[in-house]
């Protein structure tokens, strides 16, 4: 069990953060933190997830996560002061220490 | 020019080349009614109950590879559905589900026949939205269709607020649609799969596990064709049943909680376990740690999410069955397998499915019956020990097909599944073998069959009980029968000892009920009227035909692998 983080990009619409949070609650996915917001492209959010479990989970919330998101990548990370690495499909400025 | 939203959805529809639409009006729907009398050319279906409703277009989905099409009202009308959407989303089938939905301006505040049917279907469906911008409405609904029967199948729900239906908007409908983040996998990682065909090469006792992904995805002539030049044995799931012809010599059987004993034993035995779109459900795996212990296990699917989610694999491949397969038939090549092949054969004699004689009319002689008199055609099974007993015994191959509901689990799925299989291909002979409990959770659906004039037969195997429950509490419960005997009255002694001569009539008399439907029905109680019964019912092409099968009332369904053991520890013999 560890401490991971996931930045997903998801297209900003009604109920997306309900389908998030609630795909954690339906798999009994462990959820540390969650917070949503817009980005700087109107029709884009952005949902930083906190979460805490083993190697295996984390690939499945990753694999879970890609359909829901119907939007973009997700971004794991191991440890929370990792950036987060590949192409963000909005701009937002990757900052910030997470945690 | 603009058009009014149930304009564009009349030809969204006919654009999709929907001909049926399995529909139950309502208050926030009658405008899209009034479209579709006026248009008159999709053919409504109106059932008794929403739930059958969904049911029947699963049937009618799965029996003609279409998207089956729902419109239902709002509240009540929704909330009816949220079953068999569930039922569809567990096994694959695609479906487009519209509801109706009070206006935009009341949506929220409690009104009449309103509910959020949306975040009620969130997690049983591949998509759910509620159109909230009448210039949504044609790209929503082409999206749904694209959903719906892309990648892996499922259900989709459109919620229609009815102003949506009524203003007025863009006449387009679009040909295409882009959906940012929904990718299908349309390739398979030749990498992956060639590690995958080696694995089988070098294998000494290699088996293959075929699940519903295969039938999906057209692909058993195909996977056919790889054992019949590999020799590598199969075993299928009960949603897998058909993937290959039951009379092909590679063809072990069923496997899982209810699977033939060498089909079993052939898993925990093998040492590379192919296996092809099923998601490992509990059903077919028992106790996780002990599953195909000395194998390798290859796994494909076209859901990413579903690898290495129960079964840790050691190759995955992510692709759709028949992508995967026809590039793998590049590849194989003879292999010898004989002594494999005994070695099941062996375990197979040893421990045979069981067939009582001695016990008067089975329900296993019924399907050996099926076997005898059908040479083309679709059963539907309904939930249950007839399902179990279908799925052992059946011969399933290129024209007879089997629909089932496997993963849910839904009572009350077969009757209305096989008038919607029967409305799909009207020429083709139906049979639903149904339990007395499960046909009575949707038995309301004789009317549809009647107006629709779908003559199919219902195997109704009568034993008085709920069956399958009754068998757990026959085997681990002391014969404490709570509340599975369907006799059973207020007048009955408070601890059933089973039946016997006092106890009381059964209800409904199923031959009354079915004549006052002017439906045929036809009582069997004895072995010897088997067929007759099966032939007299094929003639009945003018309404559908109710045979009452009064079987064995204490049988049960064996193998058993108890909840949570390991696939290998079956209970064989009944005491």
């Amino acid at each position: 069990m560890k401490g991971r983080w996931i930045a997903l990009y998801v297209e900003n619409q009604v109920g997306v953060l309900a389908k998030i949070s609630g795909l954690f609650a339906g798999k009994s996915y462990n959820l540390k933190s969650l917070t949503v917001g817009t980005t700087e492209e109107e029709d884009t959010s952005r949902i930083t997830i906190s979460t805490m479990c083993d190697d295996i989970t984390f690939e499945q919330i990753k694999k879970q996560l890609n359909p829901y998101g119907r939007g973009h990548q997700s971004h794991g990370s191991d440890q929370c002061a990792d950036p987060y690495e590949g192409d963000h499909v909005c701009k937002g400025k990757k900052t910030e220490q997470h945690g | 020019m603009d058009i009014t939203g149930k304009k564009l959805f009349v030809k969204a529809l006919l654009e999709e080349g929907v001909d049926t639409v399995f529909a139950y009006p309502g208050g926030t729907v009658t405008d899209l009614f009034d479209e579709l009398y006026l248009n008159g050319k999709i053919d409504l279906v109106l059932p008794r109950h929403e739930q059958a409703l969904v049911h029947e277009a699963e049937g009618y989905a799965r029996e003609t590879g279409k998207t089956g099409v729902c419109l239902v009202t709002s509240g009540p009308g929704a909330t009816n559905t949220v079953t068999a959407i569930a039922d569809a989303f567990y096994d694959s089938i695609p479906l487009v589900v519209f509801t109706g939905q009070v206006p935009l301006n009341l949506i929220g505040n409690d009104a009449f026949q309103e509910v959020d049917i949306v975040g009620m279907t969130r997690g049983i469906t591949k998509y759910s939205v509620t159109v909230r911008d009448r210039k949504d409405l044609g790209r929503t609904i082409k999206m749904a269709f694209h959903i719906a029967k892309t990648g892996k199948p499922g259900p989709v729900l459109i919620d229609l607020p009815k102003d949506i239906q009524t203003a007025t908007g863009p006449a387009e409908y679009p040909d295409h649609v882009e959906i940012r983040g929904y990718k299908i996998n349309e390739g398979v990682h030749l990498g992956q799969l060639k590690k995958a065909t080696k694995l089988l090469k070098v294998a000494r006792r290699p088996l293959i596990l075929a699940g519903g992904g295969v039938n999906i995805a057209g692909a058993s002539e195909l996977l056919e064709q790889v054992v019949n030049i590999t020799h590598v044995p199969v075993v299928t799931t009960v949603m897998g049943k058909g993937a290959i012809p039951t009379d092909n010599p590679y063809y072990v059987g069923s496997s899982g909680m209810h699977g033939r004993y060498a089909a079993n034993i052939a898993v925990s035995k093998c040492d590379v376990l192919f296996s092809i779109g099923t998601r490992f459900n509990d059903r077919i795996t028992g106790d996780l740690n002990e599953f195909a212990p000395k194998a390798k296990i290859i796994h494909v699917d076209i859901d990413a999410a579903a690898i290495s989610r129960n079964v840790v694999v050691d190759v995955p491949i992510v692709a759709d069955a028949k992508v995967a397969l026809q590039q793998m038939l590049e590849w194989v090549e003879p292999k010898d397998t004989e002594e494999w092949v005994k070695q099941i054969a062996a375990w197979d004699h040893e421990n045979p499915l069981e067939m009582r004689r001695d016990k008067g009319m089975t329900p296993q002689m019924i399907m050996e019956g099926l076997n005898q008199v059908y040479d083309e055609v679709t059963y539907v099974t309904d939930v249950g020990q007839h399902q179990m007993w279908a799925s052992q015994y059946l011969d399933v191959n290129k024209n007879k097909r089997m629909i089932t509901s496997g993963g849910l689990g839904t009572m009350g799925f077969g009757f209305p599944a096989a008038l919607g299989a029967k409305m799909g291909h009207r020429d083709r002979d139906v049979v639903c073998i149904t339990g007395d409990g499960g046909f009575q959770v949707n038995m309301q659906e004789m009317a549809t069959a009647v107006v629709q004039q779908t003559p199919i037969t219902v195997c109704l195997l009568n034993n008085y009980y709920l069956g399958m429950v009754r068998q757990m509490q026959q085997l681990f419960y002391g014969k404490r029968y709570s509340a599975t005997c369907l006799r059973r009255r207020k007048g009955c002694p408070e601890h059933c000892k089973g039946p016997n001569e006092k106890c009381p009539p059964y209800v409904p008399d199923f031959m009354k009920w079915a004549e006052s439907y002017g439906a045929h029905g036809i009582r069997v109680t004895k072995e010897e009227d088997i067929i007759p019964a099966l032939e007299a019912a094929k003639q009945n092409t003018d309404a559908p035909t109710v045979i009452e099968f009064m079987v064995a009332t204490e049988e049960i369904v064996l193998p058993m692998v108890p909840g949570g053991n390991p696939m290998n520890n079956m209970i064989l013999k009944s005491k």
